[in-house]
């Protein structure tokens, strides 16, 4: 109520740079208290058991990660290297279940036959073990990554699919109806209701679809190839070595947290910002 | 008789999709059979060849009991549903009704990223892989119960304010609070995380079987890939799958059946009356 | 109707009087909003009492303290002559959305309030029989909420308040989101109602022909959450929702409460 009384330039101060540089707080607090919580807890735990071959503290592990970024293994590659393969695999994979999935998701949408003779396949296809995909893809297409981006896309459209075909679903009927009324072409249609209204969607899906194809993507490479992060964590995983397993983790979820949250996060908030 | 159970309520598969249904997997099958004329049927089995296989590992042919590995996994599933459900849900509602609540986000998200596998290798180099139950179970359930609280979470949060202002001015007490409105409206929510942990439990246990333990489906499967047999490989993960796949739908069908008092949106039957 | 029994023996024992209520919300951003400011309300028993007021003054917030799901800063209420909590007001509260429970049927959400209470088993059915009788729903017991329509859900919303035998009603805008149509057939029959059962109502609403038409008694709040104006309205029932004095006396009163918001506005 005291602001009313002041000048205009303290009213858009304290009204809109104030609301904003709390909500950086809060999202800092909310952030940094958390983890650091977590990360004393970890330590606790460690010092308590005071042994890194079982459990490193965080601060072994963290010393880890920083030294399998920077430096070579025997084949020349860093962790860095590893973490790039694995990415590269992973949205090349997405990339392609996407387009699967807004193709027959929207083809779900709007042609009736396609609906119908799919709808009950979709949650079987659910139910395969992402497990036995890779395994059998690995069988038929050996030990590469043709097989691993194969095992990919069958394990994850079926998921891409449904949340595509809803969004589809959605789209507003009595918008549809308001643009009939007005003899909007199907150009104009598309243009102005579909595609507006699918991108959101579209976008929203494919941060669904990545954050499925990371995991696969590592499983993937866990069991048939020889570089990515799941190829590291074999591997030590069969010298017994705990400390760089949990480094190529931290590594691991260090990325991914980043991208979802600083990047895709906020765009999408950006495109859904009509909704509120 | 408005509203009883089951009188409006559209149960199971709609039987105007039969025919597609059936036309896409006659489909399906004749495109497999075509294929597996160009491989060996190690490879990729002939449906008849797969049929002969899938027979022999069911009745005990096979050099694995499948009564013996199947049934393994099948305790490991339930007994890590049981702890999922019941972590997931404590854990779902607190976030929910907690304080603190946004401080638990970043946490839970930090989990949710965290793959199986890295569990399942933790797990392993801790306990080693001879446990029956409690690596594939603590993997599984490590590895689930952040969905299922996310949720939980989601449906707490989800209750009405304005239902909780009438309970305040008309008395009720908690419990009743509880009982007729913190429960009912939870409930969508639990069936919904019931059928999700179901599923993510049967994939994740067997993950976990293929590097925690010496039996079981996950156990058997890995053991043909190491022989190379994308046949027997099938042949040990159809039975399951059909099975969790019947289980699924079944539990959605009890899902749809008690919730009568939601109007079916598809059902042209469910007219609204006029006062 | 036990309670009525008690409440004719005079006809002002069981008024309400409500001394210099004050209510002040602190937002989010620490800013203080003042939505009840020092008023004073007098209800007489068996009174139709309507508070009219544009959205975002203190309407629900009176209701909601006599309710007593909101604490008051500062005031007094009176009840049959002694000093009450709000919290042991014998009211029953019809929101503006029925805010039913959609899980359980229109017998079960009658019930539900009717819980907590020292009833028996036949006691309540009777009730429930009873209320659902009143409102014109007896065939419905069986039904789930989201199966009927708006008005039709508004009405299980005002027998569930009856349930409670209130001596006062406590309306919040309960036909607002009804289609006009709907909410005249309502309104006669919450006046058939207000005349067989002899209950006191507070009535909430921004529709100034629905307060003209229903109410004895009209009171104006403003958006600084005073009361500005008072009126008795005093045509001969029944009325006719489009009686021409009916009209005149809206026109009235529409023209005060624009005079009156043109001085606020100028401060």
């Amino acid at each position: 109520m005291a602001l009313k009384n002041e000048s205009l330039g303290g009213v858009i101060r304290d009204d809109v740079v104030e609301p904003v540089l709390r909500r950086v707080r809060e999202n800092l607090l909310q952030t940094v208290l958390p983890i650091t919580v977590l990360l004393v807890i970890w330590g606790g735990v460690a010092s308590y058991i005071s042994d890194p071959g079982t459990l490193p503290g965080p601060l072994i592990t963290f010393e880890q990660t920083y030294y399998l970024t920077f430096t070579e293994d025997p084949y020349g590659l860093t962790a860095l290297d590893h973490v790039r393969v694995t990415f590269v695999r992973a949205i090349v994979a997405s990339v392609l279940v996407l387009l699967l999935s807004v193709v027959f998701g929207i083809l779900m949408a709007v042609v009736k036959p396609v609906g119908d003779s799919l709808v009950n396949f979709l949650p079987l296809g659910m139910t395969v073990p992402a497990v036995v995909i890779i395994l059998l893809s690995l069988v038929w297409f050996g030990f590469h990554e043709s097989g691993l981006i194969f095992a990919v896309i069958v394990a994850a459209t079926p998921f891409g699919v449904i949340n595509m075909w809803q969004g589809a679903r959605d789209v507003n009927i009595g918008l549809l109806e308001m643009a009939h009324s007005f003899d909007a072409s199907n150009r104009m249609i598309w243009r102005h209701i579909y595609i507006p209204h699918l991108l959101p969607y579209l976008f929203g899906s494919y941060r669904y679809i990545l954050g499925m194809v990371w995991k696969v993507t590592v499983l993937g490479e866990v069991f048939g190839l020889s570089d990515g992060l799941g190829a590291m964590l074999r591997t030590h995983f069969q010298f017994g070595n705990i400390e760089i397993v949990l480094g190529y983790l931290m590594l691991f979820v260090g990325i991914v947290l980043i991208i979802e949250y600083v990047f895709l996060k906020p765009l999408e908030d950006h495109l859904f910002r009509w909704r509120t | 008789m408005y509203g009883y159970l089951g009188k409006r309520v559209n149960v199971g598969y709609d039987s105007r999709l039969y025919q597609p249904t059936l036309y896409t997997l006659i489909a399906f099958l004749g495109l497999w059979q075509l294929l597996s004329l160009f491989f060996s049927p190690r490879d990729l089995p002939g449906l008849v060849h797969l049929a002969e296989i899938t027979y022999s590992v069911v009745s005990g042919a096979d050099q694995f009991s499948f009564v013996e590995h199947a049934w393994i996994t099948t305790q490991r599933i339930l007994v890590s549903f049981v702890f999922i459900m019941v972590i997931g849900t404590v854990l779902g509602i607190t976030m929910g009704v907690s304080k603190y609540k946004e401080f638990l986000t970043v946490p839970v998200m930090i989990f949710l990223t965290f793959p199986a596998v890295v569990w399942a290798f933790i797990l392993v180099m801790w306990f080693g892989a001879l446990t029956t139950y409690f690596v594939v179970v603590t993997v599984t359930v490590l590895a689930v119960t952040p969905y299922v609280a996310v949720n939980i979470w989601k449906g707490a949060e989800s209750i009405d304010d304005d239902l909780l202002e009438m309970a305040h001015s008309f008395d009720l007490s908690t419990t009743a609070i509880w009982r007729h409105i913190f429960v009912p409206a939870l409930m969508p929510f639990l069936y919904s995380s019931g059928r999700l942990a179901f599923a993510l439990a049967w994939k994740l246990s067997l993950v976990a079987e293929i590097f925690g333990s010496s039996v079981g489906i996950g156990f058997v499967v890995h053991y043909y890939f190491g022989a190379v047999r994308a046949d027997m490989i099938i042949a040990w993960s159809i039975p399951m799958m059909l099975a969790m796949f019947g289980i699924e739908r079944a539990l959605k069908i009890v899902e749809k059946r008690s919730f009568a008092w939601r109007p079916e949106v598809d059902d042209v039957h469910s007219e609204v009356k006029t006062a | 109707m036990v309670n009525r029994t008690i409440a004719s023996e005079g006809d002002d024992l069981m008024s309400i009087h409500v001394t210099n209520l004050s209510k002040t919300f602190t937002e989010d951003e620490g800013e203080e909003l003042v939505v009840l400011d020092d008023i004073d309300v007098t209800v007489g028993d068996g009174e139709f009492y309507t508070v009219m007021g544009p959205s975002g003054c203190g309407k629900s917030t009176l209701l909601n303290i006599l309710a007593g799901t909101i604490p008051m800063d500062r005031g007094e209420i009176e009840y049959a002559g002694s000093p009450i909590s709000p919290t042991d007001l014998p009211v029953g509260y019809v929101f503006q959305e029925p805010r039913l429970l959609n899980w359980r049927t229109v017998g079960e959400n009658v019930d539900l309030v009717l819980r907590e209470r020292d009833l028996s088993k036949s006691q309540r059915e009777e009730r429930i029989v009873d209320v659902l009788e009143m409102v014109g729903l007896h065939d419905e017991r069986e039904s789930y909420p989201l199966r009927l329509s708006g008005g039709m859900r508004q009405r299980v919303g005002i027998a569930r308040a009856l349930a409670v035998d209130p001596s006062i009603l406590l309306m919040d805008e309960p036909f607002s989101s009804l289609d006009e149509l709907t909410a005249r057939n309502l309104r006669d029959d919450l006046l058939d109602l207000w005349k067989s059962t002899e209950k006191t109502i507070i009535f909430v609403t921004h529709d100034i022909s629905e307060a003209v038409y229903l109410s004895e008694s009209v009171t104006f709040l403003d958006t600084r959450g005073r009361i500005f104006h008072q009126s008795e309205i005093e045509h001969d029932r029944p009325r006719e929702p489009d009686d021409p004095a009916l009209l005149e006396t809206e026109a009235a009163l529409m023209k005060t409460f624009f005079d009156h918001m043109a001085t606020i506005q100028s401060v």
